[in-house]
């Protein structure tokens, strides 16, 4: 329920709009920094053949990967929310675990145990591992909303069990499907850590390269720009399909739980098949990461001999940074995430949607934008704690408001209305009522924010002042020399803090996918939104 | 069109038994009411006979073949059944005429000549064909899903309670042109319902399922007429049961002595007193038996009043206008004959 | 879900609250180390090395270093937009170039007389701006199992004849393959060096850096790989000689395959402790640094100061023929960049 008349008190609104105004800076940072290219210098630059083999790498990898998660995800989907599948609750849990890995750190797995996985193939191979659940997630929800009575009326009408799926249900995947693909070419564009390690080239990495070459040159910013028009253009398309899809059905009524298949005797190739997923994306990290625990790290190319201080210093900064930046992605999203659910007009849609915007923005272009910020304008920030903080925070600001919204939705607007009736003053309205009801959602939301800054590398790699380790730049810096044993521990605690975060917060927070058919439908807390765009 | 014949049928969900042992027979051409409350297993019964669900015992036939029996399950597709889901399940990525020529195959799809005729048949404007269902009424919705399961010319067409989800206004509109479009059609249905009034209305038979048993199959007049037992008299409408001593061709009991419309043994049985076999005299006098009235529920064209007699709590339906108030002594009289359950 | 609500309520709030604190408290206290820091070296070094040598350093004088890492044209860029406002007290760097040009934008002090004379003098900048450290060598990294020894090049710019096609991996990104191609410039000229690295684009298998370069020639996928001569050092560290299936080539007869490149260090104008930099440099040039080098299987470099024998698994350093290129004849690499992009290699 919104004050659809109401207009926001400035006060908020000014609140709101800080988070709008951080996220747009470093897009216009960098869109200005591009212009300061010539136009026939910046025409030869990105004219280069390189540029090219860029995009060509870009949508390749994208396709492919894309086709791959669409087939396992979808099938894993089928197979966990349409058949009597032994453990369905266990799988519907473990297939989305990739999520809280992150991606660099799967890179890492994989490259460490063969370099021939450098390259196409072994990008094709960690995109699908880390990001499959992009569509397994939205399909299995289509699934589950899709009344069951539609494959019944097919079926009757003459179609077969396989054609009733090409013909009704897949139609009704679309959505999901094309939503997934184009989250699937977001985390592509964006992900850095994983290609970098890969020594796969994208945008990213190049843009990086360009910066390794010239600190923050101009030229990095004409392809960080370009970067951002994909990005952005992914990201529109993707909020489209999200606003005209027509999930839900069309009829009232009572629907019934779908009945679900009986596999009969594939069902134990089935389970194999579905072992062997989640052996591959989430049980590969953990091995490896074990197995490279067990073994010496050769001084000669680890930059510092893992001791137990330098663990403790790299965690407790790691953690540090993480407490901090959620503290500051929430503190941004929260005004907006109240003024998006209580208020309507043009100013609270522009500033709501301008913060969705850093979903599409990734790290190393905010990461360079603020460095010249910083360096040349604001120096006492240069190489601060507090900068680095602040980037987290409009990093991930999307996936805060997100989470923030969510959770104000369940404190409507009439609660709080009947509880002033009842002589309560703002402050108790917002202690007694509010913070019951959206508390668990804004802690789901802080969880999120916190497991997206703790894996966080591109950013704290540019930003971390000088003389600061954390867990992320210690893998980066032990895997970019092959030093894979002494990246071990370090990449081993923060796929502990990683998973034990989302643990909680699915124990705490998520309700159970399948099972109960009556619930079923609800949406979850812990959308597919929520992937951290790293 | 074709008949139905459905013999010892039964089916169990884990260990509760849904359908005990259910023989049916639908003629060709006629539409079958299944009325039940719910959780009764109607709409199981439509399933089994779908071939939605596997039966656990017993067999059914549909015109001269047979589709379930033990060891045999004819695949849904394969028993060329029409079916009409509660709420219509129409493909929401199709538009109303791609939904209707669904089942038809591919040519005969491309020619799309028969979407129109359906519209028609179901009485709905041509130029709905390319609209999307959403754009529909839910009761557009109905019929264009009732084409879509006629299209393909089944030998039968199932319809899953296909009013419930419809106010009443469009129900009575949209029941009006489905039963229409049956006819028409000449189709052999089984409509599933737990509206008492919409299966007497609308079926050449109705079968009723309590509790998974089939407590009596007939026609509409019947049923409502006889019933065979207290539940089917209760199920089907407003009643008044009261205890009495069964004599052969009368009763005694609280109202005195009444006629009963058919011969029973002797004993103590209950008798059906339906609400408009009471009359009820505003001034209490003469031979009637005196009562207050304790409620009204006015409808409009008629009402309904509640009566207590000593212990004896009455419902009586009056119609046009009638000048009662609540706690008026009033006489009341029955029309017998009456029908009793030994 | 609604007793879910009541159980995760103020409580936890509060809980939020002592984290949030907790954030600030972590933050003011892991950044810094537990030495009183002073210095602040920006290294464009391999940080093994420099950790190595700052800790020795701070447990000799007591003198906190914070280092920050980089590769070398980067930090040296950083050095630069940074300008005057730059925290960067010491520069230390891989190759000559990225150093030179800061001591041709005039960023440098001059280094102690003293710190320069531990070093022969063509290992320092000619104006005496920053001070040799170490040397690493240009070589041709190959596997035997796909190439002879004898069927290698005599010359590095025998590479970008069409015979070496697919045979041949290079890593133009790495910031180690500029000097090279500066030294292409200087010893053959630019159009030269031009066609030199088109041939190359057509021939060569494109790495990131030369760890990428010298693991694929390790496992096969391609016959060989130009990269600097420690990188294969470190490879057979970590491998071990049983996995190292490759073997490095020396360019002789002063071709300019052989290239030296010489990394040293300099000490910014505007640091706030120009004692204390100078003596981190007179550190680095010292005795016992100079012998730690060389002995802890870290580097594979070679030690600038006479008299310090380098690790054994190098080649002797008398026994390299590198080319006749000084290192102000070097200067910095400023249009190595625009070259690359011409050949289509960035």
């Amino acid at each position: 329920m919104r004050w659809a008349n109401a207009r926001p008190p400035l006060l908020l609104l000014g609140a709101a709009a800080v988070g709008a105004f951080l996220v747009l800076l470093p897009i216009g940072l960098t869109i200005l920094r591009a212009t300061e290219v010539s136009g026939g210098q910046a025409a030869h630059f990105l004219l280069r053949p390189l540029v090219g083999t860029l995009l060509l790498n870009t949508v390749c990898l994208t396709a492919v990967s894309s086709a791959l998660a669409i087939v396992v995800g979808t099938g894993a989907a089928w197979f966990v929310e349409r058949t009597r599948l032994p453990g369905r609750q266990a799988w519907a849990v473990l297939l989305a675990v990739p999520l809280a890995i992150p991606s660099f750190i799967t890179s890492y797995a994989w490259i460490s145990i063969s370099p021939a996985l450098e390259g196409f193939a072994g990008a094709v191979l960690v995109v699908t591992c880390a990001y499959y659940p992009l569509l397994y997630l939205p399909v299995a929800a289509s699934l589950r909303n899709l009344d069951p009575a539609l494959e019944d009326s097919a079926r009757a009408l003459g179609c077969g069990p396989v054609v009733c799926f090409v013909r009704v249900v897949l139609p009704q995947l679309h959505p999901a499907l094309l939503g997934g693909t184009l989250l699937v070419a977001l985390n592509v564009l964006t992900e850095f850590g994983a290609f970098a390690l890969l020594r796969f080239r994208t945008f990213t990495t190049e843009i990086y390269i360009e910066y390794r070459a010239s600190f923050d040159g101009a030229t990095g910013s004409l392809l960080a720009s370009i970067l951002i028009v994909l990005c952005l253009f992914c990201l529109m398309a993707e909020l489209r399909i999200r606003g005209s899809a027509r999930y839900g059905r069309i009829g009232r009524g009572v629907r019934r739980p779908a009945s679900l298949h009986e596999l009969g005797q594939i069902k134990w190739v089935v389970v194999a098949l579905l072992a062997a997923l989640v052996v591959v994306t989430t049980g590969m990290p953990l091995i490896t990461t074990l197995y490279w625990m067990t073994q010496h790290g050769a001084a000669a190319i680890t930059p510092a001999e893992v001791s137990p201080a330098l663990l403790t210093a790299a965690t407790l900064s790691s953690l540090g940074y993480g407490l901090g930046g959620t503290l500051i992605a929430m503190v941004l999203a929260i005004p907006i995430g109240f003024l998006a659910t209580r208020y309507r007009g043009r100013t609270v849609t522009l500033v709501e949607r301008t913060s969705y915007l850093t979903q599409g923005m990734p790290g190393i272009v905010i990461a360079l934008a603020m460095v010249f910020l910083t360096v040349h304008y604001l120096h006492p920030l240069y190489q601060s704690s507090a900068l680095l903080i602040l980037v987290y925070g409009i990093q991930f600001l999307s996936l805060a408001v997100v989470g923030v919204r969510a959770a104000l939705a369940h404190a409507q607007l009439g609660l709080e209305e009947a509880a002033r009736s009842l002589g309560l003053n703002v402050f108790q309205v917002a202690y007694r009522v509010m913070l019951p009801l959206a508390g668990p959602g804004l802690g789901a939301a802080a969880a999120m924010v916190f497991i997206a800054v703790v894996t966080e590398l591109t950013a704290t790699l540019l930003l971390a002042p000088i003389g600061t380790q954390t867990l992320a730049t210690q893998v980066w810096a032990d895997t970019s020399t092959l030093a894979f044993a002494a990246a071990a521990p370090y990449a081993a605690i923060m796929m502990a803090l990683s998973l034990t975060a989302s643990w909680l917060l699915a124990r705490q927070f998520g309700q159970s996918r399948v099972g109960d058919p009556a619930q079923s439908h609800q949406p979850s807390q812990i959308s597919d939104r929520t992937a951290p765009v790293a | 069109m074709i008949d139905l014949t459905v013999s010892n049928l039964k089916k169990t969900f884990g260990n509760r038994t849904i359908l005990h042992a259910i023989d049916l027979t639908v003629s060709p051409a006629h539409l079958l009411a299944v009325l039940g409350p719910s959780g009764s297993g109607k709409t199981t019964l439509l399933r089994l006979i779908c071939g939605f669900e596997r039966c656990d015992a017993g067999t059914i036939r549909i015109g001269d073949e047979v589709v379930a029996r033990p060891g045999l399950h004819m695949a849904p597709e394969r028993r060329r059944v029409g079916y009409v889901a509660q709420d219509g399940a129409l493909f929401p990525h199709l538009s109303v005429r791609e939904n209707i020529v669904f089942g038809l195959s591919r040519t005969e799809r491309r020619r799309g000549i028969r979407a129109n005729e359906l519209l028609d048949l179901v009485g709905l404007p041509q130029a709905y064909a390319d609209r999307a269902p959403y754009q529909l009424s839910g009761g557009e919705q109905q019929r264009v899903a009732l084409a879509r399961a006629l299209a393909p010319q089944p030998q039968l067409v199932l319809l899953d309670e296909p009013f419930s989800a419809l106010d009443a206004g469009l129900r009575a509109e949209t029941r009006k042109a489905i039963l229409e479009a049956l006819r028409l059609a000449k189709a052999t249905a089984i409509l599933v319902t737990h509206d008492q009034a919409e299966a007497l209305s609308l079926s050449d038979e109705v079968a009723v399922l309590l509790d998974g048993n089939l407590a009596q199959v007939a026609t509409p007049a019947t049923l409502y007429n006889k019933p065979k037992n207290a539940a089917v008299a209760r199920f089907l409408g407003e009643t008044n049961l009261i205890p009495g001593l069964i004599q052969g061709r009368s009763v005694d009991c609280a109202l005195g002595q009444l006629a009963l419309s058919s011969e029973l043994p002797a004993g103590s049985g209950e008798v059906l007193i339906r609400p408009e076999q009471i009359r009820i005299d505003p001034c209490s006098e003469g031979t009637s038996l005196p009562a207050t009235v304790t409620a009204i529920d006015y409808y409009g064209h008629d009402a309904s009043i509640s009566l207590r007699m000593s212990d004896l709590d009455l419902i009586a339906r009056v119609s046009g206008p009638l000048l009662l108030r609540v706690g008026q002594q009033v006489g009341i009289a029955i029309e017998d004959p009456v029908r009793a359950f030994g | 879900m609604s007793l879910l609500e009541h159980r995760w309520s103020r409580s936890n709030f509060a809980g939020l609250g002592v984290a949030a604190l907790a954030a600030c408290g972590l933050l003011a206290c892991t950044p810094h180390p537990a030495v009183a820091a002073t210095l602040v070296l920006y290294s464009g070094q391999h940080e093994q090395t420099v950790n190595m040598l700052v800790s020795a350093f701070e447990k000799k004088t007591g003198i906190g270093v914070k280092v920050h890492s980089g590769d070398g044209p980067e930090v040296a860029a950083q050095i630069i937009q940074e300008g005057t406002a730059s925290p960067a007290d010491v520069f230390f760097t891989e190759n000559s170039p990225e150093i030179a040009m800061l001591a041709e934008k005039g960023l440098l002090a001059k280094v102690d007389p003293s710190t320069l004379a531990e070093i022969p003098s063509k290992y320092n900048a000619p104006d005496g701006t920053w001070v040799g450290v170490l040397a690493r060598e240009n070589v041709l990294a190959y596997n035997p199992s796909m190439i002879a020894a004898s069927a290698l090049p005599a010359s590095l710019m025998d590479l970008a004849k069409p015979k070496w096609k697919g045979k041949i991996a290079i890593a133009p990104s790495d910031n180690d393959f500029l000097p090279l191609v500066n030294a292409v410039v200087v010893t053959h000229g630019k159009a030269a060096a031009l066609a030199w690295l088109k041939g190359l684009k057509a021939n060569a298998k494109i790495y990131d850096d030369d760890e990428g370069v010298v693991a694929a020639v390790n496992r096969g996928a391609v016959a060989t790989g130009i990269i600097n001569n420690y990188y294969w050092a470190r490879l057979q560290q970590e491998l071990g000689k049983a996995k190292t299936h490759s073997d490095i080539y020396h360019f002789s007869h002063g071709d300019v395959g052989g290239l030296i490149n010489i990394s040293g260090a300099g000490v910014l104008k505007t640091s706030k402790d120009p004692k204390d930099a100078q003596r981190f440099l007179a550190f680095l040039v010292s005795a016992p640094a100079q012998k730690m080098l060389a002995d802890t299987p870290v580097t594979f470099e070679y030690p600038l100061r006479p008299g310090i024998a380098p690790n054994p698994v190098l080649k002797p350093f008398n026994e390299l023929q590198p080319p006749a290129i000084s290192v102000s004849q070097l200067g910095d690499d400023a249009s190595v960049v625009t070259l690359l992009h011409e050949a289509g290699l960035l």
